[in-house]
């Protein structure tokens, strides 16, 4: 028999509510399993264990008494250090955040506690969502993948992806700004989505490139991953960035049947520098799909090329002004000893901030300069709108479209990539995030013992078509394994 | 011959809307007198993940601005950041308009004392943020937030000012105008009206501009009046002495009554704008602005007219009496109970406009309340009282808390209309003052009134006042014939 961790969030919330296990109990299961495994892992860089188990108790008290509860009664999920809760850590991974707690909670924390999920800490991550190996957090603590302890578990949402994928809860919150939650998804063997931008509330999300961030739910199924959408998806009077357009019940779309579907296949993600494994897997999905009775058609997404170059324009000037609020002012690091106000800013941030976001808040300063504004941040501006029409004009002709995740599997923790190389690791990535439009990575196979995901993308709001093929696929390929 | 020279004056001027609430949250505005930073929340905080979202009601006073100064308004505008450093605007980067604002091309025409009229531009109105405070206290700095995320509107004019004058008089109109919409209480003494002038100089007739220097700091309109005079001065002075104009920005020292330089155009800060993407686009229906335009309160043009043909009040009654929207809501009160406009006009201009003007009071703050004055007039029209002894019962009612009517009874100031009572004094003056009695018989008809008049007087004074003066008037007429 299967261990509770090993449930799926749909199994243990139907069991919970049929009364075959409390929360409790598997609230302990998961802080056992945590406690077995994370000193090796590192997913978690705060935990609320007490907190967690109350919660729990009152969830069981609840469903004892007949009381209606949320979609997610009992089931625990942890979330990025990036969001903001009452009370507790919240520190993005960051030093000059040390010892913040957050003041308020954030819009997905709230929909979470109103769901009765039971939320069991926080999760390791690149400092400011800012990398794609989790290795720039400022906590002395290395996220390992649990596939192969020596390997990167992806970035940013790192922690994230190892709790699911190490059975260490059952759904995970990370934040995708470039493909923060896809990358570790694929890398990590979990189902990680990203949402259309404006989905989900980002009030209470510490910003990164406001634009482009987006919250999304990892999970072990496709299943788990449209029980937690149906649960964040929707308006939020914290967030007008968030559009009013109906949540569907994600949950009626997952029938399997994808007859007749149109898969577009964009030329330009099928690159020389795709690594074999990684495509003989993706190539193996995509005879899956056929035979599933979708339609394959080859599609081209000609400004595919400029999305890394214009996102590394973009992302990084909306950072350099969303992290100007981290000045030592008001909360968080302040250096112990400045003689002006100029000091007193330039030591705290240089302290306070790690060297990725330091690159890229000048990269950010720089493209936004007067001198400079209209040859970079502009110029980004109009490339990112045609990559946006390329994708409008795809999904003219085809329901979903379907490439790889990431260029190879997860690399060696010791491999030596430089800033350049590693803004490479999201090339399949970004456009979706340029574009706004939703995507989702699913795992698809393996190779060289490393999971392999794939990667869908859907139209704006299109969230229930990517949901419905990824579940159709990944039964199908349960069903042949 | 000497150089002759003209200046170029234009207005930026910040307006503190009364909207009640905060522009980005819902914090209240109302902070005057509240302990430091007790009005405040994540969001004008600016705390990690903490959105801002925009506060209706500003969008409707803005509209009411907008239209008060005839500006055209755009149906779709947009945010910015304008991002700089300063310890007491929490997000590092204010939120205002750049790109486009929401309303554009309007002006106002002032008239001036002198009959002279002229019309000056305004450029654009922005929607913005105010910043927190700081207070320097010795080696400390203090930051009150109270005021941060205030919502303001900044009216910019063209450069079509050319005195001092001319500001000063264009200043007070933009006032007396804001104030009748009642969006703002315009008062540069509460901080929720500021003002900043560029100032520039250039030979006459010449069409070229000179450079132009930016002053701040200007407390008063004196203040802004006399820095122009100051900043005029110097500017030619600079140039005849063969020197040329920095582009700068200078502070009005007004203790000094001089201007100082504050930055140069070298240090001048680069703003990063950018389109702020937190926010969506502000869009503003013209079914929204029709709306709004019923909800405009009469504008001083509108009540002007009203007055003059309504009341049937002399155009330079209605002038002074609609100069400020308070006056004319007093006069209007007033007239309620009197029924008679000229009577009630009358007492306003000068027993209430000589009383303010001697106690330094507005009619707001003014001792004797509408209901008062309509009482006194009142007991005029009733022939309770003579003008005279009304005079008298004002000046009493400005220490007297009594309502006049008790006053008029208790101290028996009443009209004598006693016939008897009357023609025994009439007697008495008569034979007391033979010698007038003698001048009126051999007076022609070109004098005769005069001595009547120095005898009616003599009847008055003998009655301290309270002899009905028709009815003294009409006896010793019947007498001395």
């Amino acid at each position: 028999m299967k261990k509770i961790y090993e449930l799926t969030a749909f199994e243990i919330k139907e069991k919970i509510l049929n009364r075959e296990l409390t929360s409790e109990e598997v609230v302990k299961a998961i802080f056992e399993r945590i406690e077995e495994t994370d000193g090796e892992i590192g997913s978690f860089v705060s935990l609320r264990k007490e907190k967690a188990l109350e919660e729990a108790r009152i969830v069981d008290e609840k469903i004892k008494n007949g009381e209606a509860v949320g979609a997610l009664a009992g089931v625990p999920v942890s979330i990025k250090d990036n969001m903001v809760s009452i009370g507790e850590p919240s520190q993005s991974a960051s030093k000059i955040l040390e010892g913040y707690e957050g003041i308020y909670d954030a819009t997905v924390v709230k929909k979470l506690k109103d769901a009765d999920a039971i939320i069991i800490g926080k999760t390791n991550m690149d400092e400011f969502a800012m990398g794609s190996t989790t290795t720039t957090s400022v906590y002395e603590q290395t996220t390992k993948n649990p596939w192969d302890l020596e390997r990167v578990p992806g970035g940013s949402s790192g922690g994230g992806a190892t709790s699911v994928a190490a059975n260490q809860c059952f759904i995970s919150l990370g934040s995708d700004t470039g493909g923060s939650i896809r990358q570790p998804a694929s890398f990590c063997g979990v189902v990680g989505l990203k949402p259309t931008y404006g989905r989900i509330s980002r009030y209470g999300l510490m910003a990164f490139g406001s634009s482009l961030d987006q919250i999304g739910p990892f999970g072990k199924t496709v299943k788990d991953v449209a029980l937690s959408l149906n649960v964040l998806a929707g308006t939020d009077d914290y967030d007008s960035t968030v559009e009013d357009v109906e949540v569907p019940n994600y949950l009626d779309f997952l029938t399997g049947d994808i007859k007749g579907m149109k898969i577009g296949v964009p030329k330009e993600y099928f690159i020389e520098g795709l690594n074999p494994g990684v495509k003989k897997v993706v190539d193996e999905a995509l005879e899956t799909f056929k035979s599933l009775g979708a339609e394959i058609i080859e599609i081209s997404l000609p400004h595919t090329k400029y999305a890394a170059p214009t996102y590394y324009v973009l992302a990084p000037a909306e950072a350099s002004s969303n992290l100007a609020r981290f000045d030592g002012i008001r909360y968080g690091h302040r250096t112990k000893n400045a003689a002006n106000i100029d000091e007193l800013y330039t030591k705290s941030r240089s302290e306070g901030f790690g060297d990725e976001v330091k690159r890229r808040i000048m990269i950010g300063t720089y493209v936004l300069s007067a001198g400079f504004f209209d040859a970079y941040f502009k110029k980004a501006q109009k490339v990112r709108r045609l990559i946006k029409n390329d994708f409008e004009k795809a999904f003219e002709k085809v329901d979903i479209i379907f490439t790889p995740v990431t260029p190879g599997p997860a690399f060696r923790l010791d491999a030596k990539k430089t800033p350049v190389e590693l803004y490479l690791e999201d090339i399949f990535t970004i456009p979706a995030n340029l574009a706004g439009i939703p995507g989702i990575s699913i795992p698809a196979g393996m190779t060289e013992g490393l999971p392999v995901g794939i990667q869908l993308l859907g139209k704006a709001f299109g969230e229930k078509d990517i949901l419905k093929a990824g579940d159709a696929f990944e039964k199908a390929i349960k069903e042949r394994v | 011959m000497a150089r002759q020279w003209e200046s170029v004056i234009g207005l930026e001027v910040h307006l503190q809307l009364k909207t009640g609430t905060k522009v980005w949250c819902g914090c209240s505005a109302d902070y005057d007198n509240s302990p430091t930073n007790t009005h405040t929340c994540p969001i004008c905080l600016g705390h990690p993940g903490a959105l801002p979202k925009l506060n209706k009601k500003v969008v409707e006073y803005a509209v009411k601005g907008a239209l008060a100064l005839n500006c055209k308004i755009n149906n779709i505008s947009g945010f910015d950041r304008k991002n700089y450093f300063y310890p007491d605007t929490p997000k590092n980067y204010q939120i205002t308009q750049f790109e486009k604002p929401y309303c554009e091309k309007g002006h106002l025409d002032v008239k001036l004392n002198s009959g002279r009229e002229f019309t000056v531009g305004i450029t654009r109105i922005q929607i913005e943020e105010d910043a927190g405070k700081s207070i320097h206290a010795g080696s400390e700095s203090l930051i009150n937030f109270n005021r941060a995320s205030m919502p303001l509107l900044e009216i910019i004019s063209e450069p079509d000012l050319r005195s001092s004058e001319e500001a000063y008089e264009y200043l007070n109109l933009l006032k007396s105008t804001i104030k009748y919409t009642g969006i703002s209480d315009v008062s540069m003494e509460l901080g929720s009206l500021r003002c900043d002038a560029n100032i520039s100089v250039m030979e006459k007739g010449s069409k070229v501009y000179g450079t132009r220097v930016e002053v701040k700091n200007l407390n008063s309109f004196k203040a802004v009046a006399r820095a122009i005079d100051y900043e005029i001065g110097r500017q030619i002075e600079v140039i005849e002495n063969g020197g040329s104009i920095d582009q700068e920005t200078r502070l009005w020292d007004d203790e000094a009554q001089v201007t100082r330089i504050m930055r140069s155009k070298e240090d001048a800060m680069d703003y990063r704008y950018f389109a702020e993407p937190d926010l969506p686009k502000l869009v503003i229906k013209n079914e929204e602005i029709e709306r709004i335009k019923e909800l405009m309160p009469e504008s001083k043009t509108a009540k002007l007219k009203r007055f003059i043909e309504d009341y049937e009040l002399p155009e330079y009654d209605a002038n002074i009496l609609t100069d400020e929207i308070e006056l004319a809501d007093y006069f209007e009160k007033v007239v309620q109970i009197t029924k008679n406009a000229k009577l009630s006009s009358n007492w306003i201009m000068t027993e209430v406009l000589r009383e303010l003007k001697e106690s330094g009071k507005t009619i707001e703050e003014s001792k004797i309340s509408s209901e008062d004055l309509g009482k006194i007039i009142n007991l005029i029209q009733k022939d309770v009282i003579s003008s005279k002894i009304a005079k008298e019962l004002f000046t009493i009612k400005l220490n007297d808390s009594r309502d006049p009517e008790v006053i008029v009874k208790e101290e028996g100031m009443v009209q004598v209309v006693d016939l008897g009572e009357i023609e025994g004094i009439v007697n008495q003056v008569l034979s007391e003052n033979p010698k007038m009695v003698e001048d009126f018989k051999n007076s022609d008809e070109g004098r005769k009134p005069r001595v009547l008049k120095g005898l009616i007087g003599q009847v008055m004074k003998l009655s301290k006042g309270k002899a009905n003066p028709k009815i003294v008037t009409e006896l010793m007429e019947l007498k001395l014939k």
